[in-house]
């Protein structure tokens, strides 16, 4: 899958940010804040769904099929007003929000990374979450001006083999400002993900990540693994680890791992 | 690492014990990180400040403890609620190019202060009279191999060990019977001067005791000691009393030196600041401080470019560990010996190693507030803390902190583009 996303016609999301948005006239109407893909059971590299854009003080989301994706500009297909007060739906990932710039785990490398730039590649008609860039010259890259045209990826990771986790707790709605207060439909946590390439790590393998992930990660990344993987790899940690990383559980999961290190210690 | 209190014990504690147990148990980060201020740099500093100034700085270092317990108190609640240090906070929160320069910020802050941390190495074996040419080069190579090896940790104790001949500093300061009136007088009302050598000395007082590295290392620390929010109120304790303890020890400091050598003018050698201990050991006072600054010198040699190698590595998502190897951490390890190197090279230039420690340390004073203003930002996020986020006094004292560190130390940025520092 690698190979064919680095083949395949790319957007860099870290420079499609700040693009504008322009109407068929080709006038500036917004700029682009955020993409929004739809991470369901089975699907690998999940489709983009929207567009979030603002527009003066306003955010406002766009659904992917009526827009025209490309790096330098997103390019409304009809005329049409721009619905604000956009709100999360469960399953929603915003990619600037949730997985630029933020831990998430490399489970091929089996290791705690930070996403420099985000690849969307094309599929017919839809635009698909492809990887990440994960190399320190992608991060350096974003000091400069917006680019035109894709920048190559130079250590990209498949979305595949790729764990995120949700945005900040208490980050429920895409946007502040003018669309507080809209209602949220779901939140991101993704803390009951439909398949978390997590389980296919080995206990050990777990701690060491427990020990780099920040706490709410790390929580979400104990619910998101067998209990008993979760068990063993909570073992293995020091107490103070351990008890801090328990707390942020529910009180069902945390009995549930404590009777489980209980049970076989 | 201090063991939780087991919950399934059957022996009965009193409850005022089980309580003095919770608190001592949560003791640490914030202890060590506000102690942290008192490093060669710092001690170099207050001690000039006593040296320069005779009491005059005392009342301003009780304005300091109120910033750096606001400051400290801001970090540790980020890192007890976040579950991360502020090198990743700040990459998650800012653009890339506010991350480039907070972290630019911090590489630079803390170059700055390995290079006090070598000229102190240099000070304290002038005392037993081996040239810095030798001394520095030598510790710096000591300093990086320990640490690149793998063999850190037990050298630390020794360094731990050697800062306690500071202790005597607050016996010397009764000893010395520096008049109970005159430092109350100072302490609780300001006899400050409009001179811009004093506004200087300011800066650098404020930049050795908030220095950015121990608002990076507390919150680094109460996340690796697993403090959970619901700690939190004992934590706090943690975090203002070690504030508190570190100045307390910081302004003995000024007042032995002050007693000692107090109006003779700025600092001209470690053996000048070391007759403030006189009255405690005598003619041994230049060897006991001579230990005291080398201890605290090699410690925080090593763990300032440690702290920034980690704080930078975190940010960019790069490995980060002393446990890899060169080959699997490479910009881990560039930037540590990076810093060790240019560090070391600073400090042997010609010149009074002393003036060129306190220097340092203004250059920390005028970085701080510039760091301090992301921490005044995340922590006042409800997107990052969220109920606990900065409430609105909080805030109000805060940002007056931040505010005027920020214009001393603009202030004192002009006064030394024009020539006038």
């Amino acid at each position: 899958m690698l190979r064919q996303f680095l083949a395949g016609e790319l957007i860099s999301v870290a420079n499609l940010v700040g693009a504008p948005l322009v109407d068929r006239a080709g006038r500036r109407v917004g700029r682009v804040n955020d993409i929004v893909v739809r991470w369901e059971a089975g699907i690998e590299y999940p489709p983009v769904t929207h567009v979030l854009v603002r527009a003066g003080r306003t955010f406002a989301l766009i659904g992917a099929a009526d827009v025209e994706l490309t790096q330098a500009r997103v390019c409304l297909r009809a005329d049409r007003e721009l619905v604000a007060r956009p709100v999360r739906r469960p399953g929603d990932v915003a990619l600037v929000r949730d997985v630029l710039d933020h831990q998430l785990v490399d489970v091929a490398g089996v290791q705690v990374v930070r996403a420099a730039d985000v690849y969307l590649v094309r599929r017919g008609e839809v635009w698909e979450l492809a990887g990440i860039d994960v190399s320190v010259r992608a991060f350096f890259r974003r000091l400069l001006h917006r680019r035109r045209h894709c920048p190559v990826p130079r250590r990209a990771i498949a979305w595949a083999d790729v764990q995120h986790f949700s945005g900040s707790r208490h980050d429920d709605a895409f946007a502040r400002g003018p669309a507080d207060g809209a209602g949220v439909v779901g939140s991101s946590l993704q803390a009951r993900a439909p398949r978390s390439s997590l389980r296919r790590l080995r206990a050990a393998e777990v701690a060491s990540l427990l020990q780099e992930l920040g706490r709410d990660q790390g929580a979400q990344a104990v619910s998101l693994v067998n209990p008993e993987t979760a068990a063993e790899a909570l073992r293995s940690l020091n107490d103070a680890q351990r008890v801090a990383l328990l707390a942020q559980l529910n009180n069902a999961d945390r009995e549930r791992l404590e009777s489980l290190m209980a049970g076989s210690s | 690492m201090n063991e939780p209190v087991s919950s399934t014990r059957t022996r009965k504690r009193p409850r005022w014990a089980i309580r003095l147990l919770a608190v001592i148990a949560i003791f640490g980060p914030g202890l060590i990180a506000a102690n942290a201020g008192n490093d060669a740099g710092g001690i170099l500093t207050y001690a000039s400040a006593g040296s320069q100034f005779a009491y005059r700085t005392l009342f301003l270092m009780v304005l300091i403890t109120v910033a750096l317990i606001v400051v400290q108190e801001m970090c540790s609640r980020l890192g007890t609620f976040t579950g991360e240090g502020l090198g990743g906070l700040i990459r998650e929160q800012f653009s890339a190019r506010s991350t480039f320069i907070a972290l630019l910020f911090l590489l630079v802050a803390n170059a700055g202060l390995t290079v006090s941390e070598f000229a102190g190495v240099g000070a304290a074996m002038d005392i037993f009279g081996v040239s810095p040419k030798v001394s520095i080069p030598i510790a710096a190579a000591f300093v990086w191999g320990l640490t690149v090896f793998g063999s850190y940790s037990r050298a630390e104790r020794i360094f731990l060990v050697l800062t306690l001949a500071f202790l005597a500093y607050p016996i010397a300061a009764f000893l010395s019977r520096p008049g109970g009136g005159e430092v109350v007088k100072n302490l609780v009302w300001p006899h400050f001067l409009a001179t811009s050598s004093f506004l200087v000395l300011t800066v650098a007082l404020i930049g050795t005791t908030i220095t950015p590295y121990m608002q990076f290392y507390v919150a680094s620390a109460v996340v690796d000691k697993g403090v959970k929010p619901a700690d939190y109120p004992k934590e706090r304790v943690d975090t203002v009393s070690g504030s508190i303890w570190s100045d307390v020890i910081s302004i003995f400091i000024i007042i032995a030196t002050a007693a000692a050598i107090g109006g003779s003018g700025a600092l001209q050698s470690a053996k000048e600041a070391a007759q403030a201990l006189e009255p405690v050991v005598g003619r041994f006072a230049p060897q006991l401080f001579a230990f005291g600054l080398l201890g605290a010198s090699l410690l925080a040699a090593s763990v300032v470019p440690l702290s920034t190698s980690y704080a930078i590595a975190d940010a960019t998502g790069s490995p980060r560990s002393i446990t890899t190897k060169f080959r699997d951490a490479p910009l881990f390890y560039s930037i540590f010996t990076l810093q060790i190197l240019v560090g070391a090279a600073v400090a042997l230039a010609p010149g009074n190693l002393v003036a060129l420690a306190v220097n340092a340390q203004v250059l920390n004073g005028i970085i701080t507030p510039l760091l301090l203003a992301y921490v005044l930002i995340l922590a006042s996020r409800a997107t990052v803390l969220g109920p606990a986020k900065n409430g609105p006094r909080f805030q109000i004292v805060a940002t007056v902190s931040v505010a005027v560190v920020g214009v001393l130390a603009f202030v004192v940025l002009i006064l030394t583009v024009a020539g006038k520092g």
